[in-house]
């Protein structure tokens, strides 16, 4: 009688013990940036966001995913506090995701822009005119209008026909929409839209190769890819491994968190 | 039934899909074809009596299997084979391929000692040469010996393909990545890509099982 007794408070203080748990990860408050010390934060690998929670928040346990939308998952699923991403991918997941919603706290602000292997001036110079044509003739202005509606109705414009005997390769990272995503079974955004005015431009054939964001950087500087276009943010730490082109979009990093 | 329809079929991802699996078939077959013939060549060098070539072997065998496949196959599409300017593609098949071969090589051997040195001895008695010995009394007796081992290796090579993705080939896995990261849901795209991997690797079996039976019928038991 004794055993069974024992067996049974054992059982229920163990039971206590995991409801104790539960009560305290239904607890994770943040209402604010500084709330971020010591969470568990999702971000995506080899982001700005990484390096500013990893940098800049205390205690904070970093788990990087390969993508924004993994960290939504898990987010989802409880196994992360909040994630820490730039500002329109996060709408979009939000958008996807009714139960999750976007802390909007400004905690670093940044600009987009291509990138291209260490001196290599002339796709630079090339590149850049066509940032400068589409920003004065309303290309960039339609595109912003397309993939960024006020509505949140992305229209995908008709892909730009870009052809020639030279091939010229874009490394993209297809899980940040809107600037790139896959829409069925084609790469598509804001980025790849972009790309194939910078090869028609150059009479070129574009190629996109959907790889992981953190590969991005060594792969142009074993020309794997030409450049790459992926809602990547200028910094320092990048500067010194490629060079960039003219900023083409202004970005911040959000918070997302669960309802 | 609505999330499988959403997540396998709608907005051409049944097309995704298809593609996925035909780079992971392409890249599999393509593998096994060139792991077998560096296999085969690695396995008589080893057992050779030529200490060069036995060495070469070796050391061949002993760095491809002392670093992970998804490793070499980086090294391949990021430091080794950019200037050529190859597809992705045909990167990941010779990748998988090299990696392979080392595994080969070793069943291959494995299977070759393991006929046993009286036949070796028979057939030079008989005046076959060293080779002749091995063409026509070794290798088909090593040949039957090794060839569950051999199945499993392709089991293994079509599961090991799964870390494609890394270099930007839309294989199944990656192909159920991309799916996941569209739709939001990770059990239909994970579990269906799970299943296909299934389906593949348990035909190859079966299809390597009846091979064993039909050449189970020359022996004389």
């Amino acid at each position: 009688m004794k055993k069974i007794v024992a067996a049974l408070l054992a059982t229920v203080m163990a039971a206590s013990l995991f409801a104790g748990c539960g009560n305290k990860n239904a607890a994770v408050n943040i209402t604010k940036a500084e709330d971020l010390e010591g969470k568990k934060i999702g971000v995506q690998a080899g982001t700005t966001g990484e390096t500013y929670v990893t940098e800049s928040v205390k205690d904070a346990k970093v788990q990087s995913f390969k993508s924004g939308m993994d960290a939504a998952l898990d987010l989802k699923n409880g196994a992360i506090d909040a994630i820490v991403l730039d500002e329109l991918p996060a709408k979009a997941i939000v958008e996807q995701n009714p139960d999750l919603t976007i802390l909007d706290c400004d905690l670093a602000t940044e600009e987009y822009a291509i990138a291209v292997k260490k001196g290599n001036t002339e796709l630079l110079e090339k590149i850049n005119a066509t940032i400068q044509r589409i920003k004065t003739d309303g290309t960039y202005e339609s595109m912003a209008n397309a993939f960024m509606p006020a509505d949140g109705e992305i229209k995908i414009p008709e892909h730009k026909a870009t052809g020639g005997d030279t091939v010229i390769k874009m490394g993209t990272n297809a899980a940040f929409p809107p600037f790139e995503y896959v829409e069925g079974s084609e790469v598509v955004g804001f980025d790849i839209t972009m790309s194939e005015e910078i090869a028609a431009d150059m009479g070129a054939k574009l190629q996109v190769e959907d790889m992981n964001f953190d590969s991005l950087l060594s792969a142009l500087s074993s020309d794997v890819i030409d450049f790459a276009a992926a809602g990547m943010s200028i910094t320092e730490e990048r500067l010194k491994s490629v060079d960039f082109s003219e900023p083409y979009y202004s970005s911040k990093q959000v918070i997302i968190l669960k309802k | 039934m609505n999330e499988i329809y959403r997540n396998l079929i709608a907005d051409d991802r049944w097309k995704l899909i298809l593609e996925g699996l035909g780079n992971t078939i392409v890249i599999a077959l393509g593998a096994i074809v060139i792991g077998t013939i560096i296999g085969a060549l690695l396995a008589l060098m080893r057992v050779s009596n030529n200490r060069l070539l036995k060495g070469i072997a070796l050391t061949y065998i002993t760095i491809i299997r002392g670093i992970p496949v998804v490793t070499q196959l980086m090294i391949f599409s990021f430091v080794v084979f950019p200037p050529l300017g190859l597809s992705k593609l045909t990167i990941a098949i010779i990748g998988f391929g090299v990696n392979s071969g080392a595994y080969v090589a070793e069943i291959f051997r494995a299977g070759i000692q393991g006929v046993g040195i009286g036949q070796m001895e028979a057939g030079r008695s008989l005046g076959f040469s060293k080779a002749q010995t091995m063409r026509y009394i070794i290798v088909p007796q090593a040949f039957k010996a090794v060839l569950p081992t051999y199945t499993n290796e392709f089991v293994v090579l079509i599961k090991e393909t799964s870390v494609a993705g890394y270099i930007a080939i839309r294989d199944l896995t990656k192909v159920s990545d991309m799916i996941r990261n569209a739709t939001y849901n990770a059990w239909v795209p994970l579990l269906a890509a799970a299943i296909i991997y299934l389906i593949l690797t348990l035909g190859l079996s079966q299809l390597f099982a009846a091979l064993e039976r039909r050449m189970a019928r020359s022996d004389r038991g």
